[in-house]
């Protein structure tokens, strides 16, 4: 809605724009007084990582749709909601994937992070705690535990996109 | 020709002004022209002419400065199922399958399942892509996709084509087979069709009337009638006769827009 409606855009945009520059990491702190020490307080930080790229991306991809697929639409008789669900949204589905793609990295540091720094379970902590017990071989197991689950998250990303986006020849990496 | 009845498009004083930064630019002054039901219309004209904007405010994506479109005695404010454009760059729903592309226009009015597969069906057969039928846009040839274009909007009951130089990006070969097709649904189906173009011999070819359009701003230069019998042999004399002369008409008031250039 913000890619097409341009009052919209330009009301918002200035916000996001602030906002943005702020990296997520910075809002740990406040995430921990609000949230407490917990769960609650990564699942924060992971949404703020993940919401930008997502936004963005899909912003971007509106606002890309080929006009003439828009009259095409039109002059058949699509108008309306009809148009953002038929036409506007399969056309900027590109773009959501990128951006979905982008989120599931971030979101996958900063859950470490937050793990690493605030949250007192998950991989993040045992690596931590690894390191405060000089357990090397714990470091580097949880190093690579974690990589081997973000390698298999983002396949499926991939996998997913490559299903819906079958139609467009850019998209089967 | 019918004549008694009252003409399927009416094209009453429009004018048409863009706005190009500080300035303004009149792309099309004053048009007058009535095409009758059935008939194949030429537009023709050098690059810049209009014959673009103007198809494009017959269509109703763009509002005319002044005057007014009437189609079937009412008058165009928005595009509409019953004019159906086929553009230079296809414009096919790249997601959808040649199938779901032709059915589009008969899914969009709410038709059961079954009567949309039957319409899409029917027109993927009048195009000859039975074998197709389930790929999707980037896997076909610019032909092929020109025909989904025309199928589409024929699909769903159109009974004005509006053609934008449909033909001007494929081979010579293609769009022979093309040119000849669309004769083809032409008089099978008896659509009224609007077909601009810079190419003489393809108004030569294909219409029994030709408008000749001139540039700066874009008007209505000569109305000519073709008189042929399709299909036109391209070598007989005839052909050639209306070969020069549309040519003659086309250059003749080309000249001194150049000289005026320069002299500017």
């Amino acid at each position: 809605m913000i890619g097409r409606i341009r009052l919209l855009r330009q009301l918002l945009d200035p916000t996001i724009n602030l906002l943005r520059p702020i990296p997520v990491t910075a809002w740990l702190p406040l995430s921990m007084i609000f949230f407490g020490l917990g769960p609650n307080a990564a699942i924060f930080l992971v949404f703020l990582g993940a919401f930008y790229p997502i936004l963005l991306n899909t912003i971007f991809g509106v606002r890309s749709v080929d006009v003439r697929l828009i009259e095409a639409a039109a002059m058949l008789g699509c108008s309306g909601s009809a148009m953002f669900r038929q036409i506007v949204f399969p056309a900027s589905l590109p773009s959501i994937f990128n951006g979905l793609r982008i989120a599931h990295g971030f979101a996958w540091i900063l859950i470490v992070v937050g793990e690493m720094t605030g949250v007192p379970t998950g991989l993040g902590s045992v690596i931590m705690d690894g390191r405060t017990l000089s357990r090397t071989d714990l470091v580097v197991t949880g190093m690579i535990v974690i990589g081997v689950c973000g390698f298999v998250t983002d396949r499926i990303i991939v996998v997913i996109s490559n299903r819906v986006l079958q139609w467009s020849p850019q998209h089967h990496a | 020709m019918r004549s008694a009845e009252r003409p399927q498009v009416v094209i009453r004083g429009v004018s048409k002004r863009f706005q190009v930064g500080d300035g303004e630019v009149e792309a099309l002054a004053r048009i007058d022209a009535t095409i009758e039901r059935g008939a194949f219309v030429c537009l023709i004209g050098a690059s810049g002419c209009g014959k673009s904007t103007l198809l494009r405010v017959v269509a109703g994506f763009e509002e005319p400065t002044t005057g007014e479109v009437l189609v079937e005695g009412k008058p165009v404010t928005a595009p509409g199922s019953d004019r159906g454009m086929v553009f230079q760059d296809y414009a096919l729903f790249p997601w959808m399958t040649v199938r779901q592309n032709i059915g589009f226009g008969p899914r969009q009015r709410q038709l059961p399942r079954k009567e949309v597969e039957d319409i899409a069906d029917e027109f993927v057969k009048l195009v000859g892509l039975e074998r197709a039928a389930n790929r999707y846009p980037s896997q076909l040839s610019g032909g092929m996709k020109q025909r989904v274009a025309i199928a589409r909007v024929l699909a769903n009951n159109a009974n004005i084509l509006l053609m934008d130089e449909p033909f001007g990006a494929l081979d010579a070969l293609t769009r022979e087979q093309l040119q000849r097709e669309l004769l083809q649904i032409w008089t099978r189906t008896r659509v009224t069709i609007v077909f601009v173009t810079h190419s003489v011999e393809e108004a030569a070819l294909l219409a029994d009337r030709v408008l000749v359009m001139s540039a700066g701003p874009g008007r209505i230069e000569g109305d000519i009638l073709i008189d042929l019998p399709h299909p036109r042999d391209v070598s007989s004399p005839e052909f050639n006769a209306v070969r020069r002369e549309l040519a003659h008409r086309l250059t003749s008031h080309m000249a001194p827009a150049r000289a005026s250039e320069t002299v500017a």
